[in-house]
């Protein structure tokens, strides 16, 4: 069977083919549902956001840049940025959200269950996490995946503020400095 | 709008690439950073990550209907434009989609157990034999449509896109942008007699790779 890439998926998308579209829809649509419900935490709005990031990944196709990434990861953010949108009107007050405590309590040091196209890059970022501290795990999962700013997280965790946003950067460097050590050895 | 330093900047920039930070710090960041190529860099290093965290979320199986529902949502809504958008998007859309057409369809035939083979995809050879990347050719009539990936192993920098035909004389149609070692481009050839290469030249006129096309 011929492997179309997904920039060419994404280029006829651009030119409103249909069996293009049709194709990145199937392609992409577990990612992009199992996302968003993972951040609005229950369907019928993680089927608003996941059709909205579609609609958004389709209206911005041809404006895709090959050399900012790779269109998986485009179309994540997209979705990223679509659920976060229908949450955070009704999150005026901090309150974890309703996946999160399976995220946290998640074995990080194990192989992700979720075998999806990207796996080795999920297996990477999972070993690198379980060598996190917990508040620094739960800080980045909190503002990387869900959206929290460093103030959130601060009312949530209960800590100054300063502290949060310590959490997150350190959090991420890290995280930036072993999966790059990872990806030499 | 306060001028910021980079060691502030560098403070900054976790939150900034996870998109978490408020729009006043946001402003001042991207102010630094557009004049700032050390920082610049810096982002596109951390970005990886930030875009990493988002594979945490697993994989999960929509409602039945949801694939139609938003291709019916979106699709019929642009069909109605769709010739006018295709000339819009121009000759390297079309060809995108040429392809896209054609390859989904083999992919639809090769469920359904019968053999059509449209696409033909050829890899893309550089120094040592090599596989840096690969072009999907389709035919179309009097028209071949090309769309080059190129994902390894090739240095940084624009390439002139080159139709190097045996019979006849070279054409350039087109230039592909490679950065952090991957770049895609898509376009339309006119009908060639005879063996051909499509080959990537580089300023300094060195060819790093080629893919020898399918003769037609």
């Amino acid at each position: 069977m011929w492997t179309v890439t997904d920039e060419a998926l994404l280029a006829g998308m651009a030119a409103n083919d249909a069996e293009a579209a049709t194709a990145f829809v199937e392609r992409f649509q577990r990612r992009v549902f199992g996302l968003a419900l993972t951040i609005v935490g229950e369907t019928r709005t993680a089927e608003d956001a996941a059709q909205e990031a579609f609609a958004r990944a389709w209206k911005h196709a041809a404006a895709f840049d090959a050399r900012r990434g790779s269109v998986a990861t485009w179309l994540l953010t997209i979705t990223r940025n679509a659920a976060i949108d229908m949450v955070r009107v009704r999150r005026a007050v901090a309150t974890p959200p309703e996946t999160f405590a399976a995220l946290d309590e998640r074995d990080w040091g194990a192989d992700p269950a979720d075998r999806n196209l990207m796996a080795d890059d999920a297996r990477r970022l999972h070993a690198a996490l379980a060598r996190l501290s917990d508040e620094q795990r739960r800080a980045v999962i909190l503002a990387g995946l869900y959206g929290y700013t460093a103030r959130e997280v601060a009312e949530l965790e209960a800590i100054p503020l300063g502290t949060a946003k310590t959490r997150i950067r350190t959090a991420l460097i890290r995280l930036r400095g072993m999966l790059v050590d990872e990806g030499r050895q | 709008m306060r001028a910021l330093d980079c060691p502030d900047v560098r403070e900054l920039l976790p939150e900034f690439v996870l998109g978490v930070l408020d729009g006043d710090a946001r402003a001042d960041v991207v102010a630094h950073i557009d004049g700032c190529g050390a920082c610049r860099t810096r982002v596109t290093e951390l970005s990886e990550t930030a875009d990493a965290v988002l594979l945490l979320a697993p994989e999960a199986e929509p409602p039945p209907g949801f694939q139609r529902r938003v291709l019916s949502h979106d699709f019929e809504r642009r069909r109605s434009n769709r010739w006018r958008t295709v000339k819009m998007v121009g000759l390297v859309a079309a060809a995108a989609a040429i392809l896209s057409v054609v390859t989904v369809r083999v992919i639809d035939t090769a469920r359904s157990g019968s053999a059509v083979a449209a696409v033909e995809t050829v890899p893309m050879v550089g120094d040592g034999g090599t596989t840096v990347g690969q072009v999907d050719v389709v035919d179309n009539d009097a028209s071949v449509g090309l769309a080059l990936t190129v994902n390894y192993a090739l240095a940084d920098g624009a390439y002139r896109v080159v139709l190097a035909p045996q019979s006849t004389p070279r054409e350039v149609l087109g230039t592909v942008t490679i950065a952090d070692g991957r770049g895609a481009w898509a376009g339309i050839a006119a009908e060639t007699r005879g063996p051909a290469d499509l080959e990537l030249v580089a300023d300094s006129g060195a060819v790093p790779c080629s893919a020898r096309l399918p003769v037609r």
